[in-house]
């Protein structure tokens, strides 16, 4: 069972109580893009055993939508974050980098 | 609106007395602030709670949004207060009195009895009196909070009260006791 601290409401959530919104930090691709960028932003997803970012929204509490980052393999949650930001704040990668040294995912590290 | 009343090891009563009203608005905004401490006298919750003042409640739903209940009686007056209050900012205010539903739980183990429907932590250290959070009961959404240690209060959707209030009669069960009650 998984439970994520929402950052906008501050309580504890269980996963029953959230909705899973897939890989975080996604630059969406729109008119303009080529064909390869267009279908990386709609298919193109990482799906890694270990350090993962995903959104999640708080679906049976405040409604917002949030950022965390956990690892997939074990379900250890590094920490949550609010969504208006476009890569993981310092606090958040220290935290991984305290418990997985090195550790990269996308271009974040 | 139908009152009714279970009397099991705590006691479940739906409450019809009030009227409830949603605001969407940044709470973060000073001059929303102003306007709902000179409308309504009570100052915005912190997030997580919820504060009251006579028969006028105020609860923190989200970073945008409050939910305001005020008696009944006054509940036509409150409304066209609020709206001339907050003229001229941005916000969005609806009645959604006819909307949701509200129960009463009272005695000494109403917080064993939520805990037995919904996934949150319950207990008096994570959620103090004067508490307010939304969560999940059974299959539904709602919210709860606590005005006394033996006291709570459950907000649902009126669509779905009558399953609201057969679950709630079932977790009050007498017999059903999870702790020796103290």
């Amino acid at each position: 069972m998984l439970i994520l601290n929402c950052p906008y409401c501050g309580y504890d959530k269980d996963e029953t109580e959230l909705s899973a919104g897939g890989e975080a930090h996604l630059k969406r691709f729109g008119p303009g893009a080529s064909d390869e960028e267009f279908e990386g932003y709609l298919f193109g997803r990482a799906n890694p055993k270990g350090l993962h970012f995903e959104r999640w929204c708080c679906a049976s509490g405040c409604g917002k939508w949030f950022h965390a980052a956990r690892c997939t393999a074990t379900l250890e949650v590094f920490g949550t974050y609010k969504a208006q930001t476009l890569e993981p704040p310092q606090d958040i990668k220290d935290a991984i980098s305290a418990k997985r040294p090195g550790w990269t995912w996308r271009d974040f590290s | 609106m139908s009152e009714r009343e279970f009397q099991g090891y705590v006691t479940i009563r739906q409450k019809t007395d009030h009227s409830m009203f949603t605001l969407r608005a940044s709470l973060a905004s000073s001059k929303v602030k102003a306007a709902l401490e000179t409308c309504l006298n009570i100052a915005v919750p912190q997030r997580g709670t919820y504060a009251q003042t006579g028969g006028t409640l105020l609860a923190w739903m989200s970073p945008d949004e409050l939910l305001i209940m005020v008696p009944r009686a006054s509940g036509g007056v409150a409304f066209a207060a609020l709206e001339q209050a907050l003229h001229g900012l941005h916000y969005l205010l609806a009645d959604v009195s006819d909307a949701r539903s509200t129960f009463t739980i009272e005695g000494g183990s109403a917080r064993e009895v939520v805990a037995k429907l919904a996934p949150m932590d319950v207990l008096a250290a994570q959620f103090p009196v004067g508490g307010f959070a939304r969560t999940r009961f059974a299959q539904v959404a709602g919210a709860i909070f606590v005005e006394q240690e033996d006291h709570l209060n459950l907000i649902c959707f009126r669509s779905v009260q009558d399953y609201v209030f057969g679950i709630l009669c079932g977790a009050a069960k007498p017999g059903s006791e999870v702790r020796a009650q103290s």
